[in-house]
């Protein structure tokens, strides 16, 4: 168990290595088509010169980057991203970071990039340990509840998970702040809904906090709201990315917006999270829009509009549920 | 009424009430036998488990008479792989205690009368020793024996009295040894020899000859404090106050001992029978009043909702069960324990938002996806993991990762009979498929009750937004209409 | 059209996957138009010939095959075979994993199917999810396989179908491998998925709340029509049209199985016909010493023209060589059934019964237009039957012998058992349910059943069990081996079916049943065990031995009064099929005088003349209150006598299936093969539903003939009501040559009678103790068993006292010739183990002189010592139950059996003199129980007996008075009961046999009274009946209105205080008043169970004799 764990840590090390090798070594040694590809979807002002610089392989040990900005304490997870890894140094642990949609069609996105990040945090716990997702009641309505099947798509195994649903943004603080502080948990998701006054700056530092000694990680998903004050080490705002496959959706494919960084440049990139490797990835193409034949073979090439008797109507009001248990 | 239980794999009759044995019904009659003969029988299954458990509070419940109170669970059969029916018997060690009830006789009238009002049948035997008592209790009438008296008394009971195994009764009885006075004048060597060494030992202790070593159910706490009312107390605040007192007068004797509480029960009696107990556990012994105090209360406090004083409790009891002297020290250099905080955790953020609303996910092995994770409340959930699936290189992900509680119905136009939806409206937004895949064809579970089949589609806008969509109805063998609905969302 | 044809179908077969039969799947493929339909169950070819038999029927092409699957990680594998070579290896491939394996299992590997994998057609199933391992097998299995492998691709609709599509598409591409499209249905129509699911449940021991994801997702399994399978596989269309191509591919059929008899029982002459000839003369000498009349040699030629046209001799040969043998090791034996309508199975010493005593009808046996071998069963002596079957395998070879299989199939109680614990019924619900299911368990558990025993049948999920119950039933659920059907082949069996272990140690058997067999026209003998063979080859020896009689059943002294005598009075306990209570009742109204009349006898107390009203007319017309009437045609269509010469015999009531089809050749114009078929359709018209062709055929042919159109159809409706059960007359007549042997050493020889008997249990409907209670009524002497006299058997003791019957039996005291005791065996010992009792005859030498000697010289361990002090048997030693059981105690205790009782000797001898325990003496009552509780009967006294003088108090007469009573009056009665029958026939009346010390009476208990005494009638050890009484030509009743119960009586038999616990409540006061001296208040027994010494509940059971006489029902007899 142990040993495969650390041979697969070990073998995305290397690919890892190998990856931000290429990108150092473009156009030096060979021209590896497929690292200029990588590289392609990447607006180039993101590169900052000193990322790279700063992202020196010997920083890779027992799967841990030393950040180049933090103190030599605090540890960091590569995303697998070598653009992103430049420009963070990685997921930093111990951490508050916050991730909000670009817009409100965008929480699924959002959401998945905090999974995906909770992950990375979690793969690098340890199969054991526990992950947190503290939410607003609100947030399960609108966005949907955690559904566990899905959730392993990102390394993430849903019977660790402890899901709290708070009444209000001043239940999610708590139980969040308790969760951070309870050293149990290998990732802390809080999921607050709407814009509400009480998530301010001070109560965004109270979380920063605790996230600071070290104990736990932070995640601030902002599904419903504007994004308020933050005192995170991160902030993303995540719209979502057509995704890679050919007539049917592929990976997740995120374009991420890094708007604040504490110990770095900000950027955008596109982010794919590779579900096989749990582990983000520059997306190979430019996603094409049609693939290849038709989305479905018809019986006669009629269609049919389908609706519900009214036009749309508010969400989970009075819709039918076909499938009730008794 | 009766109750079975299963013996091989033939159901049969365990327990039989009065008016079944009038209709002629005995125990370890075959099931099927008895609702021949009987139609319209009142059949339940005999609950083994549940029946201990009711017996262990009793036995509980009589440490009201004396900390020395065990319990045993006979049978009364003559087929030694048919344990049915049991006999339930509860041991009491009165001596020096029956003065305080007033004397035995007073005191197995006071049990007696209690216990009747329960509804049990009950019957009491008090000699000076253990088997003649139950022999008394059990086959004879019940009553009392002065020292001496046994010999006579027990003559003429029959021989599974000495609460032999069956196999032995029966092998006595076929030498034509029924009665316990038939072993009582025998040669010892001879009947040993045929009957191994339990008839005359069993015989010995009833009549006194030999010692019997008796355990009781509960260890006898090392510390106990308790205090009795002729006025029976309801109040949580009078509760709680006699329990803080109690444990004051317990941290004094902890304190001469050099001893600190592990481990704390608090037991209440109520006038009517019902005995509830609030334990609570320290992480280091501890012997300060205030430490101990406080875990107990916080342990009332979670109750509070289920507090029901009823007619009020007339005993209340504060024991320490678990006493040590470990170093406290010794505790904190273990690394955190992950099922401990997670404990306190659930706890803590229960206490201020409510138990039930930390959860845990629950797998549950069905097709239907709202039926196939769930979230139970963290403090009972046990572990259930979630299968693995193994993900093939450039695999998608098939399951969203939100799920509506209730699928949201959207207007879609889509190919029939199964095509993926071209366009939807959701939200009053119109999405412009441009990648879908699908079916997924997921059938209802027809022997709850007639749901139509859906259609599950994994599809992408334009935009890059990715929803869980199925049609309802297969098109045109279910329905002709189908709807479509969004169930959840994609990363 | 597209053209598509399914090659992964299953059927039922596929135990407890497949959801439909095979008549469904291809019937379906054949509405649908699929160009063919491959059915390929799992490791089995066992549907294969009903599939087979439904694609003639439906006109649909089938490829027969086999699902592959494997042991080793292969994929799943669907096999067929081009030609009978491939199909022979196929079968080969399949019997070496069944014969690897245990009964109903198949271990297989890759590795076998390259062994035998010429000239087969193979698919490889795609799995779920294509991993790079499937990959990996698949290119492996394409190299070694080259030509004949292709890859199976599906479209299960679980969304990601097109992808992975695609994906084996590639696969196929780099393999080298065509795809070919697989709808792989588990049923014809997506109505049949709850019933897969159900059966996956049973199959998975689940419930279906628990099933979960064991349970397929969606109803996709079914057949498609084949544009809609070109539709889902749009992006690859070449793989639906591959299903053709690999059809035409194939050129197997079954009908290629061309059946070939063995040769091995003609060897020495040059041909088979040349060999049968040359026997049957041989034979004709021996069974007609006098000579042959015209009429038999006539007979005989037509017989041995038609068995040449039809080249059977071989068959005849074969069998007559397993009979052969069977004489040579002198086991008896007999042939049954329709064979003895064959004068040359006379001949050849199949069958013994006189063909000129019978109107032979040679087209019941075989005829020319049925395309099917003749069926011959041969009974055996059912102890000896397993050395026939040996022999049978020694001889052919267990490559061409085999067993045919019996394919137990849900009926109505099994599947509302298992459907009801797939809904989550508790244990007691499914009992209470599947135990309403009384009669024809074929259609299922009717909603009124289940009303009754109180469930609400349109509560949904009892509805659900009943539905899905209804249609689970006829499916089939294991193979088992058929009682005694032989498949015997020249060429290798295994190369014609695949064949399997059998659960019992050297036994396989084929895959296919009688019906398969049948269907494909392979040749089967049965060899079936017939208990009282067994008992009367016994009795021969006995005979033999003890009294210098050497008969065999062919030459006792024919016709005797004395035996027909016993037979009219009931006097028939144990007689071979007349010792039922049926039987027992029509015996004094039939009066049987003739052989004939037995034979009629046999043949009329049977379901079918029940209940197609036959009975009556026919005693009616036998005791002459009736004359037969013979209706005529019209004068021009034949002789007016034409159907009295059919129905005479019988007084103008059919009563044989010979009758029936005689009928139909005489009076409607029937050729005697259709005729044969009218026989077919009556056997099978519930199944086939072509009977009505018969009727319509028939009552036509007969009006057109001058007959009344009602009478007609009467007759009709007549043939119908016994075509499941009616015997033909040949098998009434085998049987009734059983019949008179055994009542002729009844008669004769009680002794000799009841010793065979109880030494070839279980047999028959009663119990030892009944037999033994008989042969005492008829003046016995028996004598228990005993440690220094008994063997395992019953024995005869010279020296027994003179012979006085009965006086129920008084009419037989001059006849009766018994001069021996009968000595019980150590078989009556409950528990004894055979080899134990063996034990003790083997080292016995001069006898035992004390329970140490028995012990330390048998080496038995102490608790099969004590079985024997249980049951008395150590009288000799002057030892009573109790003492011996005492000596049996005391022997060494300080280990098992392990001890050695010669190293013990030594120390033996210094051991001390044990002081003397005073054991209580038991009381006689006692004795009695402790003699039924160890033997299942006692030779002290009856246990009613000691209530005699209770019973006299509720006024209860003797049994035995009855016979004294007058007819109708009311009577009450009471003793143990004895027999509980409750006839499928005889709508819900029960009929209860009582027993006292005097004798029995036959109680009829009508379904009304039953309702309202169920309780008492079902649940009672001993009763009193109250009754009118019934007495018809010496047949007594009583017509019970009142019974009750009086079991509690039987409690106080072992308790010392019996005599007062007898008394009733009223005297007991004043009995323990006289006593005096009330016990202390303490210590009075609350109420009765806590009573110092209960009566004891369990010496009731232990007297319940009808629970040991209904397990030996004998295995239902074939008709």
């Amino acid at each position: 168990m142990l040993a495969s764990e650390s041979t697969d840590r070990i073998a995305m090390l290397r690919r890892q290595v190998a990856q931000l090798e290429r990108a150092r070594g473009r156009g030096e040694v060979r021209a590896d088509p497929e690292a200029v590809e990588e590289l392609a979807g990447v607006p180039v002002h993101d590169i900052a010169p000193a990322a790279i610089r700063a992202a020196p392989t010997s920083a890779f040990r027992g799967g841990r980057v030393a950040n180049a900005w933090a103190g030599a304490e605090t540890t960091a997870l590569p995303f697998g991203h070598p653009e992103v890894d430049a420009a963070t140094g990685g997921l930093k642990r111990g951490a508050l970071h916050d991730v909000s949609p670009a817009g409100a069609p965008d929480m699924a996105s959002a959401t998945g990039f905090a999974l995906a990040c909770a992950g990375l945090l979690l793969r690098a716990a340890g199969r054991d340990s526990l992950w947190l997702w503290v939410r607003a009641e609100m947030a399960g309505r609108e966005a949907g509840e955690p559904y566990g099947p899905g959730l392993a798509a990102f390394g993430l195994d849903p019977s660790r998970l402890v899901a709290v649903t708070a009444g209000d943004t001043a239940d999610v603080l708590r139980a969040a702040e308790e969760g951070l502080a309870a050293r149990a948990f290998g990732a802390v998701l809080i999921e607050p809904f709407g814009d509400d006054r009480r998530l301010d700056l001070t109560a965004c530092r109270r979380l920063s906090l605790i996230a600071d000694g070290g104990r736990a990680t932070g995640i601030l998903l902002r599904t419903g709201g504007i994004p308020g004050p933050t005192s995170a080490v991160t902030r993303w705002r995540i719209s979502a990315a057509p995704s890679n496959g050919g007539r049917q959706p592929g990976n997740p494919v995120f374009a991420a917006d890094l708007a604040r960084n504490r110990f770095g440049p900000v950027g955008a990139w596109m982010m794919e999270w590779r579900t096989d490797e749990q582990s983000f990835r520059a997306p190979r193409a430019r996603p094409k829009a049609e693939g290849a034949g038709p989305l479905a073979v018809p019986l006669s090439g009629r269609l049919a509009a389908a609706s519900g008797d009214r036009p749309s109507r508010p969400p989970g009001s009075g819709a039918v549920v076909p499938f009730r248990s008794r | 009424m009766v109750l079975t239980a299963k013996h091989r794999s033939a159901v049969r009759l365990a327990h039989v009430d009065g008016q079944a044995v009038r209709l002629g019904l005995q125990p370890g009659l075959g099931l099927a036998d008895a609702r021949a003969r009987v139609p319209g029988l009142d059949v339940r299954a005999a609950d083994p488990e549940a029946d201990a458990a009711f017996l262990d509070r009793l036995c509980d419940w009589a440490q009201r008479y004396t900390p020395l109170a065990g319990r045993r669970i006979g049978t009364s059969s003559v087929d030694p792989e048919f344990p049915y029916p049991e006999d339930f018997t509860l041991v009491l060690d009165i001596a020096g205690c029956a003065h305080l009830f007033g004397g035995e006789e007073a005191l197995a009238a006071d049990m007696a009368r209690r216990l009747e009002r329960q509804d049990l049948t009950v019957s009491i035997g008090i000699a000076s020793t253990i088997g003649a008592a139950h022999a008394l209790a059990a086959f004879g009438r019940g009553g009392r024996l002065q020292a001496g008296e046994e010999r006579r008394a027990l003559a003429g009971l029959p021989m599974a009295a000495l609460r032999l195994d069956a196999t032995t009764v029966d092998a006595l009885a076929r030498v034509g040894l029924k009665r316990i006075g038939d072993l009582m004048d025998g040669p010892r060597a001879p009947l040993t020899a045929r009957f191994g060494r339990a008839p005359l030992i069993q015989l010995d202790r009833a009549l006194g000859l030999a010692d019997e070593a008796f355990s009781p159910r509960l260890p006898v706490a090392p510390y106990c404090a308790e205090r009795r009312f002729f006025e029976p107390i309801a109040r949580e605040e009078d509760v709680r106050a006699v329990a803080l007192s109690l444990i004051g007068a317990l941290a004094e004797r902890l304190e001469a001992a050099g001893e600190g509480a592990l481990h704390l029960r608090l037991s209440l009696w109520r006038v009517d029978g019902a005995l509830a107990h609030v334990e609570a556990g320290l992480s280091r012994p501890s012997r300060e009043a205030t430490v101990m105090q406080d875990i107990l209360c916080r342990r009332l406090d979670s109750l509070a909702e289920d507090f029901d004083a009823g007619y009020g409790f007339d005993c209340v009891t504060v024991a320490v069960t678990e006493a040590s002297r470990r170093d406290a020290e010794v505790l904190s250099l273990a690394g955190p324990d992950t099922a401990l905080e997670l404990t306190r955790f659930v706890d803590r953020v229960g206490a201020r938002i409510g138990r039930g609303r930390v959860r845990r996910l629950k797998f549950y092995a069905s097709h239907i996806p709202e039926r196939a994770s769930r979230a139970v409340p963290a403090h009972v959930a046990e572990e259930a993991s979630f299968p693995a699936t193994d993900v093939l290189a450039g695999d998608p992900p098939e399951r969203p990762i939100r799920l509506f509680a209730q699928p949201e119905l959207v207007e879609a136009m889509a190919s029939v009979p199964d095509g993926p939806p071209l366009r939807f409206r959701w939200r009053r937004v119109t999405h412009e498929v441009k990648r879908a895949e699908g079916p997924e064809r997921i059938a209802g579970e027809w022997w709850r009750q007639e749901a139509p089949t859906r259609d599950y589609f994994r599809v992408e806008d334009a935009e890059g937004r990715r929803f869980w969509m199925f049609r309802e109805g297969l098109f045109q063998v279910e329905t002709n209409h189908p709807r479509w609905f969004v169930h959840g969302l994609f990363a | 059209m597209t053209a598509y044809a399914e090659l992964a179908a299953v059927t039922n077969y596929s135990f407890l996957r497949g959801a439909s039969h095979a008549l469904e799947m291809v019937g379906t493929a054949g509405q649908l138009g699929y160009a063919g339909i491959g059915i390929a169950d799992r490791n089995t070819l066992a549907g294969v010939v009903r599939a087979h038999v439904a694609a003639k029927e439906y006109g649909v092409r089938l490829a027969v095959g086999s699902r592959l699957v494997f042991t080793d990680g292969t994929p799943d594998i669907l096999a067929y075979p081009k030609d009978r070579a491939a199909y022979g290896r196929l079968c080969r491939l399949l019997t070496t994993g069944n014969m690897r394996a245990e009964k109903g299992d198949c271990i297989l590997t890759a590795g076998d199917l390259l062994e035998f994998s010429e000239g087969l057609r193979l698919i490889v199933v795609p799995p779920r999810r294509l991993l790079p391992a499937f990959g990996a097998e698949v290119k492996k299995l394409a190299a070694d396989l080259s030509g004949q492998l292709w890859l199976g691709v599906t479209m299960p609709r679980l969304g990601d179908d097109r992808r992975r599509l695609a994906a084996f598409a590639a696969l196929a591409k780099s393999a080298g491998l065509k795809p070919i499209a697989l709808g792989d249905p588990l049923y014809h129509t997506p109505e049949r998925r709850p019933l897969q699911d159900i059966v996956t449940c049973i199959r998975e021991h689940v419930t279906i709340d628990e099933a979960g994801l064991r349970l397929e997702q969606n109803a996709e399994r079914h057949l498609k029509r084949p544009e809609e399978m070109e539709r889902l596989f749009a992006d690859l269309p070449q793989a639906v049209s591959e299903t053709v191509r690999f059809l035409d591919g194939l050129g197997f059929s079954l009908d290629e199985l061309k059946y070939e008899y063995p040769r091995e029982a003609f060897a020495g002459y040059a041909t088979a016909a040349e060999a049968l000839r040359a026997l049957v003369e041989e034979g004709v000498k021996r069974r007609f010493p006098e000579g042959v009349d015209e009429a038999i040699r006539k007979t005989i030629e037509h017989e041995l023209a038609i068995i040449a046209q039809k080249e059977y001799e071989p068959y005849f040969l074969t069998v007559y060589d397993i009979v052969r043998y069977a004489r040579s090791e002198s086991i008896l034996c007999q042939g049954r059934g329709s064979a003895a309508n064959s004068v040359v199975c006379y001949c050849l010493g199949i069958t013994d019964v006189d063909p000129r005593r019978g109107d032979l009808l040679f087209e019941r046996f075989i005829s020319v237009e049925r395309d099917e071998p003749p069926d011959i069963d041969v009974d055996f002596e059912h102890g000896r039957r397993e050395e026939v079957m040996q022999y049978i395998y020694r001889r052919y070879g267990r490559e061409k012998a085999g067993i045919a299989a019996t394919v137990i199939t849900y009926r109505g109680r099994s599947a509302v058992r298992e459907v009801g614990k797939v809904f989550g019924l508790t244990d007691d619900a499914v009992t209470a349910l599947s135990g309403s299911v009384w009669g024809s368990p074929s259609k299922g558990l009717k909603d009124d059943d289940a009303r009754r025993t109180g469930f609400d049948p349109t509560e949904a999920r009892l509805a659900m069990v009943l539905k899905y119950a209804r249609d689970l039933s006829g499916f089939p659920r294991h193979l088992s081996q058929h009682v005694g059907g032989f498949v015997l082949t020249a060429g290798r069996l295994d190369e014609a079916v695949p064949i399997g272990n059998a659960a019992m140690a050297d036994r396989t058997f084929v895959e296919w049943d009688k019906d398969d067999l049948d269907a494909l026209g392979m040749l089967k003998v049965d060899i079936l065990a017939l208990g009282m063979l067994t008992a009367l080859a016994k009795a021969l020896k006995m005979l033999g031995e003890h009294y210098d009689r050497h008969w065999t059943l062919a030459s006792l002294p024919p016709e005797r009064k004395a035996v027909y005598a016993m037979i009219q009075r009931a006097d028939t306990l144990g007689v071979f099929q007349i010792e039922s209570r049926a039987q027992m009742s029509m015996l004094p109204r039939l009066r049987p005088a003739h052989f004939y009349d037995l034979v009629i006898e046999v043949a009329i107390v049977r379901p079918g003349p029940i209940q197609g009203n036959m009975v009556h007319p026919y005693l009616r017309r036998r005791q002459g209150l009736e004359k037969p009437k013979y209706p005529a045609p019209s004068p021009e269509h034949g002789p007016e006598d034409e159907l009295e010469q059919v129905l005479g015999k019988t007084l103008g009531v059919p009563l044989f299936q010979e009758q029936a089809m005689r009928i139909a050749i005489v009076a409607a114009g029937f050729t005697p093969g259709e005729a044969d078929k009218l026989r077919r359709a009556m056997a099978t018209f519930r199944r086939m539903g072509t009977i009505h062709t018969f009727r319509d055929k028939m009552v036509e042919g007969m009006a057109g003939r001058g007959y009344d159109r009602t009478f007609a159809e009467n007759c009709f409706r007549q043939i119908e009501g016994f075509g499941e059960y009616g015997f033909p007359e040949s098998h009434a007549a085998s049987f009734a040559l059983l019949v008179y042997a055994s009542a002729f050493i009844k008669c004769y020889y009680p002794d000799v009678f009841a010793a065979s008997l109880l030494n070839a249990q279980p047999l028959g409907f009663y119990a030892p103790a009944q037999i033994v209670r008989d042969a005492r009524d008829h003046g016995v002497t028996v004598r228990p068993p005993d440690i220094n006299l008994s063997d395992w058997d019953a024995t005869l003791e010279p020296g027994a006292p003179e012979v006085t019957p009965h006086r129920r039996h008084a009419s037989m005291a001059g006849h009766i010739r018994t001069t021996h005791a009968l000595r019980l065996g150590f078989r009556e010992v409950e528990g004894l183990k055979e080899s134990d009792g063996r034990l003790i005859v083997e080292c016995r030498g001069r006898g035992y002189d004390s329970i140490r000697d028995v012990w330390l010289r048998t080496g038995l361990p102490s608790s099969t010592l004590e079985r024997l002090a249980d049951a008395d048997a150590f009288a000799s030693l002057g030892l009573s139950r109790r003492d011996a059981l005492w000596a049996v105690r005391g022997l060494g205790r300080t280990g098992d059996k392990d001890d050695l009782p010669l190293f013990l000797a030594a120390e033996e001898a210094g051991r001390e003199i044990e002081p003397d325990m005073h054991l209580p003496p038991m009381l006689p009552g006692e004795e009695v129980v402790m003699d039924y509780r160890h033997l299942r009967m006692s030779l002290r006294a009856h246990p009613v007996s000691f209530l005699r003088s209770h019973l006299d108090r509720l006024r209860a007469m003797p049994c035995d008075d009855l016979t004294r009573t007058a007819d109708g009056r009311r009577v009450t009665v009471a003793g143990l009961i004895v027999v509980r029958q409750r006839p499928g026939t005889a709508k819900g009346t029960i009929f209860l046999t009582l027993e006292d010390e005097t004798g029995i009476a036959n109680i009829v208990v009508w379904a009304k009274v039953f309702e309202a005494h169920r309780a008492i009638v079902l649940g009672s050890r001993m009763v009193s009946v109250t009754g009118r009484m019934q007495s018809e030509s010496g047949v007594i009743h009583v017509v019970a209105d009142r019974i009750v119960n009086l079991t509690h009586l039987l409690g106080h038999l072992a308790a010392d205080d019996a005599a007062a616990a007898l008394t009733p409540p009223g005297e007991a006061v004043r009995a323990t008043d006289k006593g005096g001296g009330l016990p202390d208040p303490i210590y009075q027994p609350p109420h009765p169970a806590n009573a110092p010494l209960p009566a004891e509940p369990d010496v009731a059971a232990d007297l319940d004799v009808p629970a040991r006489a209904t397990r030996h029902v004998p295995a239902r007899r074939r008709a």
